[in-house]
């Protein structure tokens, strides 16, 4: 071999193989990978083999007795009613709060976003007490019985609302990204309003708008909390409703379960995959408008306060009455329906008993523990993984981002299922510790670490980078330098919400649980169980408490690293 | 100094086909020279100079540094832009926010390999006589983003220099600052190199910002050089129509040679009538061309004879004002003095000063 070549050998190697961001992409795909598909293929192995043999009996079993349409029918229509729910209220609320002249704009911006503090339990818990048919306490107002919670469009309202916040967010974001110069020069071309609203405003949301509703019917098909409390009762069965039922079998039943979650899971990707498509096409969108813009106000005139009047109701109905429900049933002894003898005896006993109860005590110390492991290896992991995506042109990089991003179409009690399943065949003594929750955990929360890793790298400019390494500075004191410090604040505000939603997972926690590892939420469904009532509101309020504090640092971060960036 | 050799580079086009953004640039900058690079945006001169600092790694070609290959096709080397030990200043800036003044312009030093670096005492001299040189010294500790925009483009330009490296290279640093600013920035920049004796490459779209501050002028034109030269020659002797066109102001009359006359000038047909135009270049007779007549070759006098013309609109800049005339068929720019201009819609004398004009091929 000539020299010539020899080096032109090495050149290749050190070249193609040995760049670390290769080494990175190899152990992001594992990591991911891991995470994403082994579950997914035993849960496949589960239902579809029986003793070494390919069977479908197990799918015939599960849908004997019920059949894939009824499930498939209820799912859909829970999905799509609770979907068109929180998308137009959302969407009018974030019109209104964002594009007009309506008082108090900041205090109905922040009220509308009040259930997101409130966990999917607590929340439904908090609608059963005011709209259960005989002591809900809006029905004590309104007529024994003229609401009914335990039913599809108890369901629906329940699920839409605990949603509303979330498609708030995102067409907020479409309404204020929208350059007002494209409307105003379609009035100056002598449109009026209305066809500057119908011509222009509405087709440019339209992206937003279509990814907005298929990112919310992908939640609602995976929402559990909502159907297994409220749907139970009603015999309202959806995917993942029958799913906690099989299991809770005796013995449980994980092929029946798994014949169950397939259907769901084809459906969520499917939702998935429309999603990127929309939010794709959105971004396309985005391109064209300019940032930091005011956008334009509509005023409103002599509607202005009734326009408020119904804003403030929306948010005393979504926000205030379930939290204040909770309080209340918080300070009763035994919770016996609203009352004047309940508000003359009022007591912290509840508050007490948690304090001295060390089930409470340990379950609390558990959910700090899974939070913040999470959110730390979330965060960790995911910095290095959008990394990869974002700032390098290796190939396979895009799948990487894929397995990342996939968890977001399983549904929590379909991981809890499948690690229930692989851990049972694993010989990995996971099960029974809270090993087995911190997987559940990082693999649900993986999309979230994915998204605001990239979003947060993609505003770091590429040049603080390259004049970086131009200065001489390897690839790792760059990243320890000049990357790591500006990343900070998105990793911080990421690792807060990574933390807050791990704090209130609910549906693959019910699964992988064992004595003694509980976590606060499961503490919650199990004192509803057990109708202690007074404890679990009182546990609720903390909650939300806690959350509050969170959310208020995070978005102080948020504000602080919003405006160092802007000088 | 630097040689870059017939140099290649493409881009996928987000279809399946690739964009040549470099088609075989070959360069020869000379030590201590200021060696501007000048084109439109999108010719590939940015690209060219992010090969040569390593951040771009080009399909083919070499690039030497002072002796040192750094990229080459065919020996396949490519030194890492880490180890290539250049300056370069970014259009953007490019400053890191989250460090000083000081922090900044001692990065590169601090990120040197161990056995390398410096002891911190010299560094920090070294920092302080660089920023002192940019006139930064009393901001050594100000956070980085309380700068001005010409304080940062100092900035980054000390950074660049504190390795210092044997060639500076500098991505439009002026682009983003006004007027003022750039005019004072530039004398600076002249100085610095002068003082210094760096060899430079400057990448720039602005003509003036070329034409004043350098040793030699490098047009560039959808990734190919089309004419290298002197300030002076580019501007007065272009090779091409699109030189003729892109640096200064010019009118580009048809005509066509005649024939060849001693001491290198041609006797061209033009609609104004035969002139005898000099040029370097090679032109047969019968020739389609172009006269090459910079507005300022135009006068404009009161009264009869010559050429004949109507001012259809002016300009007025100052020291000087645009005319728009028309002569025959043809519009023509022509400035002269403010004491000297015609009004819009008047009679005018022309004469066209033929030796300060060029001939470029149709084509």
């Amino acid at each position: 071999m000539s020299a010539r070549t020899e080096t032109a050998v090495r050149f290749r190697v050190r070249d193609r193989v040995l760049r670390p961001e290769i080494l990175l992409l190899a152990a992001a795909l594992a990591f991911t990978g891991v995470l994403t598909l082994v579950p997914l293929g035993y849960l496949l192995w589960q239902t579809f083999v029986e003793d070494g043999r390919l069977t479908l009996d197990v799918v015939r079993e599960a849908y004997g007795a019920f059949g894939l349409g009824e499930l498939l029918w209820n799912s859909l229509r829970f999905a799509a009613g609770s979907t068109a729910f929180a998308v137009v209220a959302g969407t009018a609320l974030a019109y209104v709060v964002v594009r007009t002249d309506v008082p108090l704009r900041r205090l109905m911006f922040v009220g509308v976003l009040v259930p997101l503090l409130v966990p999917g339990v607590l929340y439904t818990i908090g609608w059963i007490f005011l709209a259960a048919p005989r002591s809900g306490a809006l029905n004590q107002v309104l007529g024994r019985g003229s609401l009914d919670v335990f039913s599809l469009s108890g369901m629906v309202v329940v699920e839409g609302l605990h949603l509303v916040p979330i498609a708030f967010l995102f067409m907020v974001a479409a309404f204020r990204s929208l350059d007002p110069a494209l409307e105003e020069s379609a009035l100056a071309s002598g449109a009026g309003a209305w066809t500057v609203f119908r011509r222009i405003t509405l087709p440019l949301a339209r992206p937003a708008l279509s990814a907005t509703i298929l990112i919310l019917a992908v939640r609602a098909l995976e929402s559990f909390e909502v159907p297994a409390l409220l749907g139970f009762p009603a015999r309202v069965w959806v995917f993942t409703s029958k799913i906690w039922q099989a299991l809770g079998e005796y013995p449980p039943a994980f092929g029946t379960a798994g014949a169950y979650a397939l259907p769901l899971v084809v459906l969520t990707c499917v939702g998935l995959v429309l999603h990127r498509l929309f939010s794709g096409r959105s971004r396309s969108y985005e391109t064209i408008t300019s940032r930091g813009v005011t956008p334009r106000v509509v005023k409103l005139g002599r509607w202005r306060w009734p326009v408020a009047a119904l804003l403030a109701g929306y948010v005393v109905v979504s926000a205030l009455l379930p939290i204040l429900m909770l309080v209340y049933v918080s300070t009763q002894r035994v919770y016996t329906g609203v009352s004047t003898a309940g508000f003359s005896h009022l007591t912290l006993g509840a508050y007490r008993h948690l304090f001295d109860d060390p089930l409470v005590r340990r379950a609390a110390w558990n959910s700090l523990l899974l939070g913040v492991g999470a959110a730390t290896v979330v965060m960790c992991t995911m910095t290095v993984v959008a990394w990869v995506v974002v700032r390098t042109k290796t190939p396979g990089r895009g799948l990487a981002d894929g397995l990342a991003f996939l968890p977001i179409a399983i549904p929590g009690i379909v991981i809890g299922l499948a690690l229930l399943i692989v851990f049972l065949r694993v010989p990995i003594p996971v099960y029974g510790t809270l090993w087995i929750l911190l997987i559940a955990y990082v693999t649900r929360f993986m999309p979230y670490g994915i998204r605001t890793s990239s979003i947060s790298m993609g505003q770091i400019a590429r040049d603080l980078e390259e004049s970086a390494h131009v200065s001489g500075a390897g690839w790792w004191q760059t990243f320890r330098r000049v990357f790591m410090p500006l990343l900070v604040p998105g990793f911080v505000a990421g690792w807060i919400y990574v933390l807050l939603v791990s704090l209130r997972e609910l549906s693959s926690s019910l699964i992988l649980y064992s004595p003694g590892r509980e976590v606060l939420p499961v503490v919650i469904w199990n004192r509803y169980q057990d109708g202690e009532f007074g404890e679990l509101a009182a546990l609720g309020v903390l909650m939300v408490l806690a959350t509050l504090v969170l959310a208020a640092v995070s978005y102080w971060i948020g504000g602080r690293a919003a405006a160092a960036a802007r000088r | 100094m630097l040689d870059v050799r017939a140099l290649v580079k493409t881009f996928p086009d987000g279809r399946r086909g690739r964009v040549v953004a470099l088609d075989g640039v070959t360069l020869e900058v000379g030590e201590g020279e200021l060696f501007s690079v000048l084109g439109p945006s999108g010719c590939g001169k940015t690209t060219m100079l992010r090969c040569v600092a390593g951040l771009e790694r080009p399909d083919g070609g070499e690039i030497e540094v002072g002796g040192r290959l750094l990229f080459s096709s065919h020996g396949a080397v490519d030194v890492r832009a880490v180890d290539r030990g250049l300056g370069l200043v970014f259009q953007s800036y490019a400053i890191w926010p989250h460090m000083d003044v000081f922090r900044n312009a001692a990065f590169p030093l601090e990120v040197a390999p161990r056995r390398k670096r410096l002891p911190a005492r010299e560094i920090r001299e070294r920092v302080e006589s660089v920023l002192s040189a940019v006139h930064l010294d009393h901001l050594a500790d100000r956070r980085a983003t309380d700068l001005s925009g010409g304080q940062q483009q100092r900035l980054a330009l000390a950074r660049a220099l504190v390795m210092q490296p044997p060639l500076l290279l500098l991505d439009e640093p002026l682009s983003n600052l006004d007027a003022r600013l750039r005019d004072e920035l530039r004398d600076e920049l002249k100085r610095i190199q002068h003082e210094r004796n760096l060899t430079v490459v400057y990448v720039t779209h602005d003509q003036v910002e070329a034409l004043t501050l350098s040793t030699t002028i490098a047009v560039m034109n959808e990734g190919r050089i089309e004419q290298v030269g002197p300030p002076r020659d580019v501007y007065l002797r272009p090779s091409s129509r699109f030189v003729a066109d892109f640096v200064g102001a010019a009118n580009l009359v048809e005509g066509t040679v005649r024939s060849r006359e001693p001491g290198g000038t041609f006797d061209v047909e033009t609609p104004f009538g035969s002139l005898s135009v000099p040029s370097t270049g090679e032109f047969r007779s019968g020739a389609k061309v172009l006269v090459v007549v910079r507005p300022e070759d135009v006068s404009l006098r009161n009264g009869a004879g010559g050429l004949r013309g109507r001012v259809l609109s002016t300009g007025f800049l100052g020291d000087a004002v645009d005319h728009v005339v028309s002569v025959g068929d043809v519009e023509l720019r022509v400035r002269s003095s403010a004491a000297a201009a015609a009004q819009p819609g008047s009679d005018v004398g022309i004469s066209i000063e033929p030796g300060s004009c060029t001939l470029v091929p149709a084509d």
